[in-house]
């Protein structure tokens, strides 16, 4: 008789043995608890016997981006055998759980590669739909809850009041009092007003689409940047001009208006203002058109050129003094963040370290 | 949110928009006195001797309680959801499953991003889009960085994925951020 001991060390020994099964700790606990748990590495197994048959449980690490299907198939089939030929067990079944996958050495040399024995140019995984924000109708039915739950407080607070727990007059009844007799007052229209906008925005927030504010990137994968992330690289792509003072931007998925002060008085900053903002946006899959306005400081009055200026499509105006600020000024874009709910990227500052926010 | 939950959104918020557009506009003719059937008083007697009834306080607190529970599971259904990280591989059958960690794996890519050249952070997670699970990989590039140094590091981080998960790689979805200047 094959103790359970002897099966496990010899399907765990069988497993270590597969190429692509990763023979370090899995992790930082696991490697302070390797002395206690004899277990040497990240590779164990848990055995289920019932006499001459036995079912396992094997727990690996694989190297990151081995291919975990070949991987934990080799390991399967390798502890299979092992364990039939050299305990002559009749294994009914194993299951192989990739705990944890450790990283390959790092690439930072090397942006072309991606880890051993991918590239860039291999297949990438499947596309995602495209994202958009939260439908629109959330908040309306939200408000809707919630004016249901307050529904049963008031009920319940009626109830109190009849039977006497509470002193008062049942909301209920004042409620009926009011409306029986009402005339067509002010306070009628008003209401109506307010009510039949509140409806004019639960429909429209019930049929409108859910809004895609993301704009698409050209890539090899399924890759989106958020407005406000492209407002930041045209933010800085102008205020690397010279002569650019201040830089104010506001980006849409099909604008971008980009509005600098330009300290050298002139209008000749609007071309290469241009030019360098749709470099930056060069990657965007759907550019959106460029508008660059033109804004005078205020130390130095401008020396300005009409002529040049009415022949652009940017408008520029020596009228208008603001301040001269030696750091770009910041505008978000009009698009809001998405949420953090099931069905868009989070809103959470990323980290700049990797981390793991499994929702 | 789930695709249920979304046109149940839609649908009741259409009601209820439709009964308060109704009542709104009935509200405004009548204070134009374009609304014939009312009056110029709202005759309503029978209200107040409905709630004065004895069967009354009871009958609409127990629909107010209901009502409140249903509103409440209709809150609490908006919640965001976990996304079951664990993931059958291919070649999982009657002979015993193969399993991986889905977060895990994202979190390998993540890691894998962070260091690749012109790309200042990374991070990764799982997201429930649409009834798709959908890896999400953010690559954070530096102010002044390139937004090909993020795009590569994606399109690798996406490649790894599927090279990694095979067949049961889910969907990818890369976002590109700047940092704040």
């Amino acid at each position: 008789m094959v103790r359970d001991r002897v099966v496990e060390r010899v399907a765990r020994r069988a497993a270590r043995d597969v190429d692509t099964v990763s023979r370090g700790h899995t992790g930082a606990w696991r490697s302070l608890a390797a002395p206690l748990t004899g277990t040497g590495d990240g590779t164990r197994v848990d055995v289920d016997r019932h006499d001459e048959r036995v079912g396992l449980t094997v727990h690996l690490a694989v190297t990151w981006p081995e291919s975990l299907p070949g991987a934990t198939a080799a390991a399967r089939d390798a502890v299979h055998d092992a364990v039939t030929r050299f305990a002559g067990l009749d294994v009914e079944r194993t299951d192989v759980l990739v705990d944890i996958a450790p990283s390959a050495p790092s690439r930072a040399d090397d942006p072309a590669s991606t880890a051993p024995g991918h590239s860039a140019a291999a297949s990438s995984a499947p596309a995602a739909r495209p994202p958009v924000l939260a439908p629109r109708a959330v908040v309306p039915s939200a408000l809707l809850a919630l004016g249901l739950v307050g529904l049963g407080v008031v009920g319940v607070r009626d109830a109190l009041v009849s039977s006497g727990v509470l002193s008062g007059t049942p909301w209920a009844v004042s409620v009926a009092d009011a409306v029986s007799g009402a005339t067509p007052s002010a306070v009628v229209l008003v209401a109506g007003v307010l009510v039949a906008l509140l409806g004019l925005w639960f429909v429209m927030a019930a049929v409108r689409p859910r809004p895609k504010p993301f704009l698409e990137v050209t890539a090899g994968s399924d890759v989106w940047i958020r407005p406000r992330d492209v407002a930041r690289l045209v933010r800085g792509a102008a205020a690397r001009v010279g002569g650019v003072g201040g830089v104010r931007t506001s980006v849409s998925r099909r604008k971008v208006q980009v509005t600098v002060t330009d300290r050298t008085g002139s209008a000749e900053l609007e071309a290469p203002v241009r030019e360098a903002v749709e470099a930056a946006m060069a990657g965007l899959a759907r550019p959106p058109r460029v508008t660059v306005r033109m804004k005078a400081p205020t130390a130095q009055p401008a020396p300005a050129t009409p002529s040049k200026a009415a022949a652009s499509p940017t408008t520029f105006e020596p009228t208008t003094f603001e301040p001269t600020t030696s750091e770009p000024t910041t505008s978000e874009p009009t698009t809001s963040e998405p949420t953090t709910s099931a069905t868009a990227p989070s809103s959470k500052p990323v980290s700049s370290s990797p981390t793991k926010d499994v929702s | 949110m789930t695709r249920r939950l979304a046109g149940l959104d839609r649908t009741l918020t259409l009601l209820a928009g439709l009964v308060l557009l109704a009542v709104g506009a009935g509200a405004v003719a009548w204070w134009l006195g374009r609304l014939s059937i009312v009056g110029p008083v709202l005759d309503a007697g029978w209200l107040p001797t409905l709630v004065r009834t004895a069967w009354w306080p009871w009958a609409s607190t127990a629909v107010a309680v209901v009502l409140a529970i249903l509103g409440l599971r209709w809150l609490v259904a908006h919640l965001p959801h976990r996304v079951p990280s664990r993931v059958a591989l291919d070649g999982s059958g009657a002979s015993g499953r193969l399993d991986a960690d889905l977060g895990v794996a994202a979190h390998q890519a993540a890691t894998a991003l962070a260091a690749s050249r012109g790309v200042a952070g990374s991070s990764a997670r799982l997201v429930r889009d649409r009834g798709q699970v959908v890896v999400e990989l953010t690559a954070t590039v530096p102010v002044g960085g390139r937004l090909a140094d993020g795009v590569a590091a994606l399109d690798a981080g996406s490649a790894d994925l599927a090279a990694a998960l095979g067949d049961s790689c889910p969907a990818v979805r890369g976002w590109l951020r700047t940092e704040r200047g």
